[in-house]
């Protein structure tokens, strides 16, 4: 049988070695680790909202694309490069921007998944800030033109589009077959969609016709696909082949229309022979 | 009863104003008859998070497949009975007027960018053939079809206008407000002529007017998603 004093003892051991674990625990927790020199850069603006910084960087990164294509690499690089305009100096929080000054050294592969995910989300997240930049570029279509020139016409505008694509074309069909997984989403079929929508809306050719809003989107969205496939083949004649296909469909567009005042003539001739014989 | 429980529905309407002469200034000129070019009321969309986006979006998609159903209901109806000179006169000028409606329905679309229903077809088909068939059962069965559609569109348009109040202040914004309250003051005129025409004396009235309205409510819910 062991003894009352021995128990107490090691009780009281015990105790001091819980304690002391406890503290040590405590005071590991609460310790500051420095971040290691490749980390640095993005823990100084550690006060930006995460999203504002991803943007910022995707903005940089875009003319970096032709060189680089879209890679993790080209989105490293970005850190390196100064902002491309002013508006990437501010945040909606008010904040100086993540990209305000270049930065000395690339931005590692830890901080990118860190910023973006793990995988290809980088990539897709940089495919992305692209397509949309290429929809801009369409609604500065009608910009150039200047005021009372009047609405861009639709070749113009999508003749604008498929001109975005010529400088990074070697990398899109990459970038199409990675945004084609899945879990991207279809961009194939939405991609052209965006791009309909957006030329209708620069050419403002909605007024006076939301009846056929679904069918000039999908036509227009068809003829838009036709003619970026036609730019991986054989580029120099992507733009003729644009061309060919918006007269075609304005052709056929024109028969449809013929067809229905000439059917609603016959119809026209028809109740009045019916009303003049008293049938109606 | 009937003609009660009309009553008690129009009294519901809170500051419809009833009589033409007493609209100064119409909200729907500045689209059918716009004085100042480059107006910001009728050419800019304000910038909104999505759920109010989507509350404009759904609410404008929904009025204006109303509004080309209307004009169908009206068409279908003036079809058959076209041929009444009592009648036609009463259904032109109701249907004059939501041609107007349609066209300040079609303007703020493009202008707040809202996708319109993908059931345009089915309101026009489904439109003509109840204005149709209404009046195929007599002229008070299709006086019985405007009132009851114009009393849930009347409905529809007070609920909007309280959805519009989650919307930002922006001159757009005041703009809509302005046309869908004209709109239901319109709509709740045709509700008032229908009654005077002795929709109440339609065969099946109570059944009728519920049938519709059933439709319209249906309809309405479909086409603000679709």
């Amino acid at each position: 049988m062991v003894p009352a004093s021995r128990i107490n003892d090691a009780q009281h051991e015990t105790t001091r070695l819980l304690f002391f674990a406890y503290t040590y625990i405590i005071a590991r927790r609460n310790t500051f680790n420095p971040p290691g020199p490749k980390l640095a850069p993005f823990f100084k603006h550690r006060t930006l909202p995460m999203s504002a910084r991803a943007l910022t960087l995707l903005r940089s990164a875009l003319p970096l694309i032709p060189a680089h294509g879209f890679t993790r690499t080209t989105i490293s690089l970005a850190a390196t490069k100064p902002p491309t305009s002013s508006k990437d100096t501010s945040t909606t929080s008010g904040s100086v921007g993540f990209n305000a000054r270049a930065h000395d050294a690339p931005l590692s592969d830890t901080a990118i998944s860190a910023l973006f995910g793990e995988g290809d989300e980088a990539r897709r997240a940089l495919i992305r800030a692209w397509l949309d930049e290429g929809r801009r570029v369409m609604s500065t279509t009608s910009s150039d033109r200047g005021a009372g020139v009047g609405v861009p016409g639709l070749k113009e505008v999508l003749t604008r589009r498929l001109l975005y694509n010529v400088p990074v074309l070697p990398h899109l069909k990459d970038a199409f077959a990675l945004m084609s997984v899945p879990s991207s989403g279809s961009l194939p079929l939405t991609h052209a969609a965006h791009v309909a929508d957006e030329a209708c809306r620069v050419c403002k050719t909605d007024v006076n016709r939301a009846e056929s809003w679904y069918t000039r989107r999908a036509s227009i969205a068809a003829i838009y696909a036709a003619a970026e496939l036609h730019q991986f083949a054989s580029p120099e004649t992507a733009i003729d082949f644009l061309d060919r296909a918006l007269h075609a469909s304005s052709q056929v567009a024109s028969l449809f229309e013929n067809t229905a005042v000439y059917s609603d003539s016959i119809y026209r001739s028809w109740v009045g022979i019916l009303k003049s014989r008293g049938v109606l | 009863m009937m003609l009660s429980r009309n009553l008690a529905r129009l009294s519901s309407f809170p500051s419809c104003t009833r009589s033409l002469s007493s609209r100064i200034i119409s909200s729907t000129s500045a689209y059918l008859a716009p004085s100042i070019s480059g107006n910001p009321a009728t050419s800019t969309s304000p910038s909104l998070s999505p759920d109010q986006r989507q509350v404009l979006d759904s609410a404008i998609r929904v009025d204006q497949a109303g509004e080309v159903a209307a004009n169908y209901i009206y068409q279908g109806q003036m079809f058959i009975l076209g041929k009444d000179p009592a009648t036609r006169p009463i259904l032109q000028e109701m249907w004059d007027q939501e041609k107007k409606h349609l066209t300040v329905m079609n303007l703020l679309q493009v202008q707040h960018g809202v996708r319109p229903t993908a059931l345009w077809e089915v309101a026009k088909v489904a439109g003509w053939g109840l204005g149709a068939v209404t009046a195929l059962m007599g002229k008070e069965a299709a006086m019985a079809c405007t009132e009851a559609v114009e009393t849930v569109i009347g409905e529809h348009y007070d609920d909007q206008l309280k959805d519009f109040d989650r919307l930002p202040s922006h001159p757009s914004i005041d703009l809509l407000k302005g046309v869908v309250r004209e709109l239901r003051d319109d709509e709740l005129e045709h509700l008032d002529t229908a009654v005077g025409q002795h929709s109440q004396r339609a065969p099946q009235h109570a059944l009728l007017t519920a049938v519709v309205e059933a439709g319209c409510k249906i309809a309405v819910e479909v086409c603000k998603r679709v």
